[in-house]
């Protein structure tokens, strides 16, 4: 054991809070160690007196100023924090009571923000119901897309295959570079 | 005549229900150990008796504070560590900048030991007064626990509780500040007790 060790469990050892083993640890080191030795004497003695110190007691006038100033406190009557805090909503206590009510304002926000997220279209409801069912109808024009017209044949596309070939010819080259 | 015969909770709970006497019964029981502890802690009878009020007067006023979950010395004690911590800082401060303020004699003045050596009939006077010193210089943290464990002799679970730090941390505080307080002590030249 080092002197540091014996420092850290001093106390503990001195009012009987070490295991046996470690005590004896303790105990084998200050007979080896006359600082340690010493330092135990000391602190032992240090916690002997310190219960021991004068004791200082209350001046003659203590009870009569707290009286006054009790006096005092009850003229001016309970702050209004002190009002608020008595007051119990349904017969519950005020502390909880508030963090009920905010951990359910809290809630609801957040479902209602959760349940509006998705943005809905713009939708006049008014124009809606007003229009007549027909001219829904005649409006309606579905844009049929000819394959033909808009979109690229197979046989439009570059079928030479030079682009390609170049491509591929690169790509030989670089394996082949690396032979 | 002081009733002993009710415990501190008990004395509490009258009083929470109104009992103004039940109430003085505590501040009989506790005005001077509160005064001891915070006596120590700032070293200043007068500022310590005013802290002393003033921890009873917010007993006082907050008595419904108080639920029987905790001990109620130890409630009592936190407050007044409470109010010993603040009034510490506000000197310390206060001290900071008046030392500044003031001329390089003043200052010597303040503090040069005035001692006139240990006699054999000072020997417990200087103790005292050695001890008192080496507690100033102790940090706060330290200070605290060593009042209230090795003066005030109250359990570690109280302190833990008093000083809102786990058991562990005050018991190894409580080592550390013993062997720092000896060692101060012994530059004071506080060898034989």
């Amino acid at each position: 054991m080092k002197c540091y060790d014996f420092e850290l469990n001093i106390s503990a050892y001195i009012e009987g809070e070490l295991k046996q083993i470690a005590r004896q640890d303790l105990s084998r080191h200050k007979e080896s160690c006359k600082n340690c030795a010493q330092k135990l004497v000391d602190i032992s003695i240090m916690m002997e007196n310190l219960p021991k110190l004068t004791q200082v007691t209350t001046s003659s006038q203590f009870d009569q100023k707290l009286q006054d100033r009790i006096l005092e406190i009850n003229k001016l009557g309970p702050s209004v924090w002190q009002r608020l805090i008595k007051i119990k909503p349904f017969g519950f206590e005020p502390v909880p009571a508030l963090g009920f009510v905010s951990a359910m304002v809290m809630i609801i926000g957040a479902s209602y923000f959760l349940l509006n997220q998705d943005v809905l279209p713009d939708v006049d409801l008014n124009k809606l119901s007003t229009q007549p069912q027909q001219n829904l109808h005649q409006d309606f024009k579905p844009s049929v897309v000819s394959p033909k017209q808009n979109l690229p044949s197979i046989a439009d596309s570059d079928t030479s295959g030079k682009s390609n070939t170049k491509h591929l010819d690169k790509k030989i080259n670089l394996v082949g570079g690396r032979k | 005549m002081p009733n002993y015969e009710l415990s501190d909770e008990e004395l509490i709970k009258k009083f929470q229900g109104g009992d103004e006497r039940a109430y003085n019964q505590i501040v009989y029981r506790y005005k001077d150990r509160l005064l001891n502890f915070i006596c120590r802690y700032l070293n200043d009878i007068d500022r310590s008796e005013d802290l002393v009020q003033d921890t009873l007067l917010k007993l006082y006023t907050h008595k419904d504070s108080y639920k029987e979950i905790a001990k109620f010395s130890t409630w009592l004690y936190t407050i007044a560590a409470n109010f010993a911590r603040t009034e510490l800082r506000k000197i310390k401060r206060r001290k900071t900048f008046s030392v500044t303020e003031l001329s390089r004699d003043d200052r010597e003045f303040i503090f040069s030991s005035t001692d006139e050596g240990p006699g054999e009939e000072n020997l417990a006077q200087n103790f005292e007064k050695n001890v008192q010193s080496a507690l100033s210089e102790l940090p706060d943290d330290f200070k605290t626990i060593i009042i209230l464990r090795d003066i005030q002799e109250l359990s570690y679970d109280e302190i833990s509780k008093i000083v809102e730090v786990p058991l562990g941390t005050v018991k190894s505080r409580i080592n550390r500040g013993r062997l720092k307080l000896q060692e101060l002590l012994k530059t004071k030249g506080e060898r034989s007790y």
